[in-house]
């Protein structure tokens, strides 16, 4: 067994040493070289999470029910992924505006409003009350253990250690965490200490566990293959029924928000922060950290199980008993260091953090609403401030301890643990929500905190007092004897863990509240610009979006400033924003609103948003409501004009891409053109050379016999007569494609306009011994058409048919079908055929199957141009079925109805 | 998981670093390792090589998810954006 003083002596060489560390800290801080501005310092000061908890708790938990003790640690390195979103948020928040606490931040996000900085306080003093009695009451009963001691003997106030623990801690937290008021809250030298104890208690846990596995065992294999011949301890290694999982996933994402939303947390994680960037490398240190310190949490209460079969130790003290009972002394007292060093650390910045909120958010306000106090004109407050600070200490510490021994003893320390993670989750809608709401307002916070608080007390902690005998017994079945409002089956829901009932509960009516209340009131213009500063934290300048646009003297604001913070810092304070804007502060007489700005966010530090705000307004002139009215229009105008700009820029670049399209066009129909004009040119020079050279050949040689020159005035006579032909066709396919032609609709028989056109043909076929055959049904249904046209159509297509057949052998063929929305004329000849290749130009102007160059062209090269263009604009179509030495089929489709000329403009150009 | 510095060039994408989506997605598999479906799966008992395989999944999963978060953040760029100095820190 280890003597007492032993183990005080011990404990209290560590708690020098600490302290040392400390002074240390902040003596380099003072000298402006910071040991903490690292971010392996920074990750480990978040390892503050680790409590006692920790370092007993999860042990007595795994030896009850296995792998859930786990959750606890998941569910931070789950928000661990999402810190570099969050996190990092809430640290430029904070930065930006000087906040200090949960309270601060809440209280702010809503207008900074007192009452709501109030309530936050309330809930995280109440909720923070059992986790530190769960400190307390660790240290105690380890303390016992050493000594050898019955653990939860508690007699007089005098022979009890928690309340010697209570104290020393008290003064330590005091003496750490309040020796000056500061604008920036940072406590350097306390974070280098947090730091060391984690190192501190990582390595007593770890030491322990080695010595469990390898030395008490032989090795994992060998630990966990003795405990499966036991049946219960077996059991220890599943995670367990459905009921199991669902208590699994709360505990979870409990564990998950209040990473973020514990006081101490949010101390160590935002207001400590030193460096935005350290948050990268804790996202994974951190998580590191947690798995190696849990690693051997189930082998130890697995090992402590086997040694204390029966209950005899408590499983929370197994971290000591297993070395105590193989005579490993030194080892147990290393141990105990180790689960001293996680509570202290969490005390400690626990309390420093409670005492900052107590003191800006809860006392301050209350007393500088007391006229008659006279507080604004007293000219020393910061030491005012500190006595309030300290004095919260002791407050907070001594509930703590009177918790440990009123209520303590009946529950084990996780249990006690999850009542305040559970009040700590309250803040979380509130919190979170702000950050990436800017539709939540004040009233919907206080909504939502107040239920979740208040159902909170009614499902977890009054039932706590009840069980301990503070209120009566009966009070568990339900007040008054009703059924439905027994307070661990609310509602009549059971089954399930009294933490995870009273999270189901207390979420629904906490987000529920938030979101509603929210959603049906209205923000005030400073809620506004606060839901706008925090939610758009990462976006641009915010210098232009402050509250006050009045001004102020200038010796009124030093004379406030130096009330809170000491005619020293508040000098230095006024020097460097006067070298960072270029003026002298002392020489000026008004305050502009950005100095008045500064004081307010130089105040908030010392003292809290909600309290500083209190503070300004009473000495600067209130901007008047227009005021305030015109900041807020100047920012929605200029959010209005940049997103039109936007909207602009997008329509110009759709409008450029369109005109580059329309430009490709222009330059293919341009081309098209000129291409065009060069055929023509082309074609019409042929038989003009040939008139011409014809004519002179005429005039030069009077003398030539006459059969001759009448051959040769033929010729001159075919050609110009193919001239015109031409002249006339290119005319009219200019016509039609221009729109200009004009249409003759008259309903017709598509029949008759076959036989006139066969009619017209006929001569042709004749001259060339070929057969025409019309294949024309009984019944043809009439169409509205330009006759005419449709009947040039007719004839182009059996002219062409003529031109391509071989003489004497030739068969034409012109079939009509009737369809439902039109009718199809079918021309088909057993000529050469046309390459499939060609098939697809052949409608082009000028184009011609076969060699230009050796096979003279038979027609104009026009003629199913025209075709292709009058159907167009009639509202039908043109193909062509070939195949070589088969034969060509030329189809046209023609509507019932001819389009009128007005729709066919519309009609993409041919 | 390299690519080219400048995969994308929106007018208005994310951060280039890519390092919030590539966190959002190693916080899903969390959710996916250690909620229930494939929690019931490892957690139903049973023995692998002396060891419970509750505890071997639980914990190898943990520690890979933290070496993906090791890796994510290692081998991203540096942060594009710190804060920038809005006003000299107070002492």
């Amino acid at each position: 067994m280890l003597q007492g003083w032993i183990v005080v002596g011990v404990s209290f060489l560590y708690l020098s040493l600490l302290f040392a560390i400390a002074y240390w800290g902040d003596r380099r801080a003072d000298q402006g070289r910071s040991v903490i501005a690292t971010p392996y310092i920074y990750a480990l000061s978040i390892a503050v999470y680790c409590t006692s908890w920790t370092f007993y708790g999860s042990v007595g938990r795994a030896s009850s029910s296995g792998p859930h003790f786990l959750p606890i640690y998941l569910g931070p390195t789950l928000m661990a992924c999402l810190w570099w979103i969050v996190l990092r948020k809430m640290v430029r928040i904070s930065k930006r505006n000087r906040i200090t606490s949960i309270a601060d931040f809440i209280s702010s996000r809503y207008g900074k409003s007192t009452l709501l900085g109030g309530l936050v306080t309330v809930i995280a003093v109440v909720g923070i009350m059992p986790y530190i009695s769960l400190q307390l009451k660790a240290v105690s009963t380890t303390f016992n253990v050493l000594l050898g001691a019955a653990p939860g003997q508690a007699g007089s106030l005098f022979t009890d250690t928690s309340f010697y623990v209570a104290l020393s801690l008290a003064a330590f937290s005091i003496l750490f965490g309040t020796r000056h008021i500061d604008a920036s809250e940072h406590h350097e030298g306390m974070v280098a200490a947090i730091a060391f104890e984690s190192v501190v208690k990582l390595i007593a846990f770890v030491a322990v566990g080695l010595f469990v596995v390898w030395g008490v065992h032989d090795g994992f294999g060998d630990l966990f293959g003795k405990a499966a011949l036991d049946p219960k301890i077996a059991k220890l290694f599943t995670i367990g029924s459905v009921a199991d999982h669902g208590n699994w996933v709360v505990i979870t994402l409990l564990s998950m928000v209040v990473i973020v939303c514990l006081p101490r947390q949010f101390q160590v994680a935002v207001v400590e922060n030193v460096d935005e960037t350290h948050i990268r490398k804790a996202v994974w240190l951190f998580p590191l950290y947690l798995v190696v310190i849990n690693l051997f949490v189930l082998p130890i209460a697995v090992a402590g199980l086997m040694r204390f079969p029966g209950g005899t130790v408590h499983p929370d003290t197994f971290v000591l008993a297993l070395p105590m009972a193989h005579q490993f002394e030194a080892l147990a007292l290393f141990a105990f260091i180790g689960g001293l060093s996680a509570a202290t650390g969490m005390i400690i910045v626990e309390t420093v953090a409670l005492s900052t909120m107590v003191c800006n958010d809860l006392v301050m306000p209350v007393l500088l609403r007391l006229r008659w106090l006279k507080l604004h004109e007293r000219s020393d407050l910061s030491r005012l401030l500190l006595a309030i600070r300290r004095g919260t200490i002791v407050l907070v510490v001594y509930l703590g301890y009177l918790y440990v021994r009123l209520i303590g003893e009946s529950f084990a320390l996780v249990t006690i643990g999850l009542v305040s993670f559970a009040a700590a989750a309250q803040f979380a809608p509130a919190m979170l929500g702000g950050m990436f709401w800017k539709g939540a307002t004040q009233k919907g916070a206080f909504a939502g905190l107040t239920a979740g608080f208040l159902i909170w007390m009614y499902t977890l902690l009054l039932p706590s007092f009840a069980r301990s005998g503070w209120l009566p017994g009966s009070f568990l079945d339900g007040p008054f004897g009703i059924g439905l409002l027994e307070p661990y089956a609310l509602f009549g829901l059971k089954g399930l863990d009294h933490v995870t009932h009273s999270l189901i509960w207390s979420m629904i009516g906490n987000l529920g509240a938030y979101v509603m209340v929210s959603l049906l009131t209205q923000q005030s213009a400073i809620e506004r610009i606060q839901a706008a500063l925090f939610v758009d934290a990462f976006r641009g300048d915010q210098r232009g979006a402050r509250f006050w646009r009045g001004s102020a003297t200038v010796a009124d604001l030093t004379a406030l400033v130096v009330g809170f913070v000491g005619a020293e810092r508040a000098e230095r304070a006024f020097a460097r924003y006067g070298r960072a804007r270029g003026v002298d502060v002392a020489s000026l007489r008004e305050a502009d609103a950005d100095l008045v700005n500064f004081v307010e966010r130089l105040l908030a530090g010392a003292i809290g948003a909600a309290s500083a705000r209190v503070m300004v307004a009473s000495v600067a002139r209130l901007s008047t409501w227009r005021e305030v009215m015109e900041i807020l229009d100047e920012a929605s105008q200029v959010i209005a004009y940049s997103q039109q700009l936007e909207t602009k820029s997008r329509e110009l670049e759709i409008a450029t891409e369109d005109l580059r399209d329309a430009n490709e066009r222009l330059k293919e129909l341009d081309r098209l053109k000129d291409e065009f004009i060069s055929t023509v040119t082309h074609e019409l020079r042929t038989p003009l050379t040939s008139i011409r050279s014809f004519s002179e050949i005429l005039r030069d040689n009077p003398e030539i016999d006459p059969e001759q020159r009448q051959q040769f005035l033929m010729i001159i006579v075919r050609e110009s007569e193919r001239l015109t032909r031409l002249i006339n066709q290119v005319l009219d396919l200019a016509k039609i494609e221009s729109g200009n032609a004009q249409w003759d609709i008259v309903t017709v028989d598509p029949r008759d306009v076959i036989r006139d056109a066969a009619a017209a043909t006929g001569q042709l076929f004749k001259d060339k011994a070929m057969i025409l055959r019309l294949d024309l049904p009984d019944e043809a249904p009439v169409v509205r058409t330009d006759r005419d046209r449709l009947m040039q159509v007719v004839i182009n297509l059996l002219s062409n048919a003529v031109k391509f057949c071989e003489a004497g052998r030739g068969e034409v063929t012109v079939r009509l079908l009737a369809l439902r929305d039109g009718v199809e004329v079918c021309v088909g000849d057993n000529g050469p055929g046309i390459p499939l290749a060609a098939q697809s130009k052949i409608f082009e102007k000028f184009q011609q199957v076969g060699d230009t160059m050796t096979a003279k062209p038979e027609g104009t090269g026009l003629g199913l141009a025209i075709c292709r263009s009058i159907l167009n604009r009639l509202g039908g179509s043109i193909r062509v079925e070939s195949a070589p030495g088969r034969g060509a089929t030329f189809c046209f489709f023609h509507p019932l109805e001819a389009q009128t000329a007005e729709a066919a403009e519309a009609r993409p150009g041919v | 998981m390299a690519r080219p510095p400048h995969a994308h060039r929106g007018l208005r994408m994310a951060s280039p670093s890519g390092l919030t989506e590539r966190l959002g997605a190693a916080f899903l598999l969390g959710l996916v390792l250690f909620m229930p479906p494939l929690l019931a799966v490892f957690g139903q008992g049973g023995w692998l090589a002396g060891i419970p395989v509750a505890f071997l999944y639980l914990f190898g999963a943990w520690i890979a998810l933290t070496l993906v978060l090791a890796l994510i953040i290692e081998r991203a760029p540096p942060d594009p954006a710190p804060l920038p100095p809005d006003e000299p820190a107070e002492r």
